[in-house]
C-alpha cells in the first residue's frame, strides 16, 4: 500500500533536515574530543581570558550597539527625511562586505588624519581590547538598526497619536509609549544581536589581532589553535562557543515564552 | 466651534482637498463616508497629525493649524482604540493627566468619577489584554475624557462589536456627551450610527464633502453618489414641464418637489428620487384600514401594480414593486408588521402613493454650483 506524503510533512522533514545539517556539524566535532585532555585545555588561563573577553566585549559591544541603534531605528521606522534610503541601504554594509574587509577599513580609516587624531587621543583601538570591541560593534550596528527598526514597524504609530492627543510631549511618548511597547522586541533583537557580536571573527582579527591573554577571543582562539594544528584544542573552543552561544539563545526563548514578551 | 477652512491634505497618493466644515461647540457632528473616502486622515489632520498642504484648521476663531497635537486638547480615539497594552487600565486612563504633570487628587477623582460613569471602575488592576470589546471601547473612552478634554476625535470606535452592544454605547456616548458639554467629531461610515448620534452630518466620498447638513437635512441625498451611498435605488430621470415633474420610466407626473435655490426651465432632465421608506403601499381593493391609509394618502400621486419580491430584514422588510405600464420598478420599505399583512391573502391589486414633498432632485457638480 503506497504511503501518501503530504505538503505539511515535506515542509516539517525540510526543517527537520536543516537541523540535522547543523546537529550532524556539531556532533562531527567530538570526533576529536578527548575528556583527558580537555579539562586542562578548559582551566588553562589562556581558555579562561579568551571566554572571558568574549562574553564582556560582545555584551560592550552589544550595549552600545542598542543605546545608538534605538533611535536611528525609531528616526528610520517613523520619519522620512533626506538620505534615508541612502542610511537605510549602508546597514546592510556589514551583510554585504566581508567581516575582515570591514575590519580593514576601521585599520585604514586610523592611519588617516582623523583616525590617528582619534588614535591619540581618545584611546588606541589597535591591538586593544578596545579594538575587540569596536571590531564587533562595526560589525553589529546595522544588525541591530536593522532588528530594531523591524520591531518599531510592527508598532502602531496609533499609540503615538493618542499619547500625543492626550498630551504627552514627542519624548514622554517615545520614553513611556514606544520603549516599553517595544521592549520585548527590543530585548530580543539584543540576544541576537550579542549572539552575533559573541560569534565575530574576520574584522575582530584584523583589528584587534590574536594575542592570547590579551586580545584573542573564543572564535579567534579557534583559528589559532587549528592553525597550530592542535584540533583537540580547537574542539574545546567551539564546543564552548556552541555551549554558550546555543544555550543563550535557547534560555532566552524559554524566558520569553514564559513571560509572554514577543519576538518580532 | 471647530472650523476647517479649505484644508487639503496629501498622505502619499490620496488627498483629501478644500474641505470646509463648522462644528459646533457641545454638538456631535458626524463625517459619514464610505471605507477609503479620506474620513480618517481628515480627522488626523484635525488632531495635527499631518501636516495640511493648504488651508486652516480654527478653534474658537484661533488658527490651530501648525500646533502640535499635544497642544490642541483634542483627544483622539482610533479604531482599534490603540489602549497602551503595557498599562493597567487605570494608568491607561491616568495617562492623559500623568502626560501633562496634573497629579492633583481633585483631577484624580475626576477620572474615577469618569470611570465609574462608564462602569469600569472595578477593573482598574486588570490588563487590558484581559478586556471584552465593550470594556475596551468604555475604557478608551474613558481615557480620553479623564484627560479633561472637551473634544473628542472618535475614528469608528464602535465598529467590530455586535448591535446590542453598540447601541448601548451610543445611549452612553450621548449621555456623556449632554454631561460634559462634549464637543465630537465622529468618524464613520454606518448610516444608522451616524443618524442615531449626529446633530450634524458631513458626507465625505472620495476625499470630498459632498454635502454637510444638519442630521433633518442630511436625510436627503443632495447628488446621485450620496444617494449611491444611502443606498437609495428609486432613483429615475425626470423632465421638468410646466411647474410638474414627469418621470418617464414610471410613466407618472409629479407635482414639482423643493427644489431650493435651483432654477428649473422646462425641458430640463435631472435625476429624481426617493427613499423606499417614503413611499406607502397599500390594497386598493380593501382600503379597510389594515395598512392604515389615510385620505392624504388616497390623494397623492399613485401607481399601481404587484409585488415581484419580498425581502424580509426582522425589523422591516424591502419590496419590490412592479407598476403596470412601467419600465422600472420601485423598492419599498415597509415595517416586518406590516409585511404579514400585507400578504394576509394573494393581492396583486396594490397601489404605491408618492409624498410629493417626499421626492429630492439629484443635482450634478455642475448644478451643485449654481445652489
Amino acid at each position: 500500500m503506497r504511503t501518501s506524503v503530504n505538503l505539511k510533512q515535506i515542509l516539517i522533514l525540510n526543517a527537520l533536515g536543516i537541523f540535522c545539517l547543523y546537529f550532524t556539524l556539531v556532533v562531527s566535532v567530538f570526533y576529536f574530543f578527548k575528556p583527558s585532555i580537555s579539562l586542562s585545555i578548559l582551566t588553562s588561563s589562556r581558555t579562561i581570558y579568551s571566554l572571558g573577553l568574549s562574553l564582556f566585549a560582545a555584551t560592550a559591544a552589544t550595549l552600545i550597539a542598542v543605546i545608538i541603534a534605538i533611535p536611528a531605528a525609531y528616526a528610520l521606522s517613523r520619519y522620512d527625511f533626506r538620505f534615508k534610503t541612502l542610511v537605510d541601504t549602508f546597514l546592510e554594509l556589514p551583510l554585504v562586505v566581508s567581516p575582515a574587509a570591514l575590519g580593514a577599513m576601521v585599520l585604514i580609516f586610523f592611519n588617516n588624519p582623523a583616525g590617528s587624531w582619534i588614535n591619540e587621543h581618545a584611546g588606541n583601538f589597535i591591538f586593544t581590547v578596545s579594538g575587540v570591541i569596536l571590531a564587533q560593534l562595526i560589525t553589529v550596528l546595522g544588525i541591530a538598526v536593522r532588528l530594531i527598526k523591524a520591531v518599531m514597524d510592527e508598532v502602531p504609530v496609533r499609540y503615538e497619536h493618542v499619547a500625543r492627543s492626550l498630551g504627552a510631549s514627542p519624548s514622554y511618548t517615545y520614553r513611556k509609549i514606544v520603549l516599553p511597547i517595544c521592549k520585548g522586541g527590543i530585548i530580543s533583537a539584543s540576544i541576537l544581536t550579542w549572539a552575533k557580536a559573541f560569534g565575530e571573527f574576520g574584522a575582530t582579527i584584523t583589528i584587534a589581532g590574536s594575542i592570547p591573554n590579551k586580545t584573542e577571543t573564543l572564535p579567534v582562539a579557534v583559528f589559532m589553535r587549528l592553525s597550530a594544528a592542535d584540533i583537540e584544542g580547537a574542539v574545546v573552543m567551539i564546543l564552548l562557543s556552541v555551549i554558550i552561544g546555543l544555550g543563550v539563545l535557547h534560555l532566552y526563548k524559554r524566558l520569553s515564552r514564559q513571560k509572554g514578551i514577543t519576538h518580532d | 466651534m471647530i472650523e476647517l477652512k479649505n484644508l487639503s491634505v496629501q498622505v502619499g497618493d490620496f488627498e483629501v482637498a478644500a474641505i470646509s466644515l463648522a462644528v459646533a461647540t457641545g454638538s456631535i457632528h458626524v463625517i459619514l463616508g464610505p471605507s477609503g473616502s479620506g474620513k480618517t486622515i481628515l480627522v488626523e489632520t484635525i488632531a495635527g497629525f499631518h501636516k495640511p498642504c493648504g488651508g486652516q484648521v480654527l478653534l474658537e476663531g484661533a488658527d490651530i493649524t501648525v500646533h502640535a497635537p499635544e497642544l490642541r486638547y483634542m483627544a483622539y480615539v482610533p479604531q482599534d482604540l490603540a489602549l497602551f497594552p503595557h498599562l493597567t487600565v487605570k494608568e491607561n486612563i491616568y495617562f492623559g493627566l500623568t502626560a501633562r504633570g496634573r497629579r492633583s487628587e481633585a483631577l484624580k477623582g475626576n477620572a474615577d468619577a469618569v470611570a465609574e460613569a462608564l462602569y469600569i471602575r472595578d477593573y482598574y488592576d486588570r490588563d487590558i489584554a484581559n478586556l471584552s470589546g465593550g470594556e475596551k471601547q468604555r475604557v478608551a473612552l474613558a481615557r480620553a475624557l479623564a484627560a479633561g478634554n472637551k473634544i473628542l476625535l472618535l475614528d469608528e470606535p464602535f465598529s467590530g462589536l455586535h448591535t446590542g452592544l453598540r447601541k448601548e454605547l451610543w445611549f452612553l456616548l450621548k449621555e456623556l456627551q449632554v454631561r460634559h458639554h462634549l464637543t465630537i467629531i465622529l468618524i464613520t461610515h454606518d448610516l444608522e450610527e451616524a443618524f442615531f448620534l449626529g446633530d450634524h452630518i458631513s458626507i465625505l466620498i472620495d476625499g470630498m464633502v459632498h454635502q454637510s447638513a444638519t442630521k433633518d437635512k442630511a436625510r436627503v441625498p443632495r447628488d446621485k453618489t450620496v444617494a449611491n451611498f444611502y443606498g437609495i435605488r428609486n432613483i429615475f430621470p425626470g423632465i421638468f414641464s410646466e411647474q410638474k415633474l414627469l418621470i418617464a420610466k414610471l410613466n407618472l407626473t409629479v407635482p414639482l418637489p423643493d427644489i431650493g435655490a435651483f432654477q428649473a426651465e422646462d425641458g430640463k432632465i435631472l435625476d429624481v428620487g426617493i427613499r423606499a421608506e417614503d413611499l406607502i403601499i397599500y390594497d386598493r381593493k380593501r382600503m379597510d384600514g389594515v395598512l392604515n391609509v389615510s385620505p392624504e394618502v388616497l390623494s397623492m400621486p399613485t401607481l399601481h401594480g404587484k409585488i415581484d419580491a419580498c425581502y424580509e430584514k426582522g425589523h422591516s422588510a424591502t419590496v419590490i414593486f412592479s407598476p403596470v405600464d412601467s419600465e422600472s420598478s420601485l423598492e419599498v420599505e415597509i415595517p416586518y408588521h406590516k409585511v404579514q399583512k400585507l400578504f394576509a391573502d394573494k393581492r396583486t391589486d396594490l397601489a404605491v402613493a408618492i409624498p410629493p414633498e417626499r421626492l429630492f432632485i439629484l443635482t450634478s457638480k455642475q448644478d451643485n454650483k449654481s445652489i
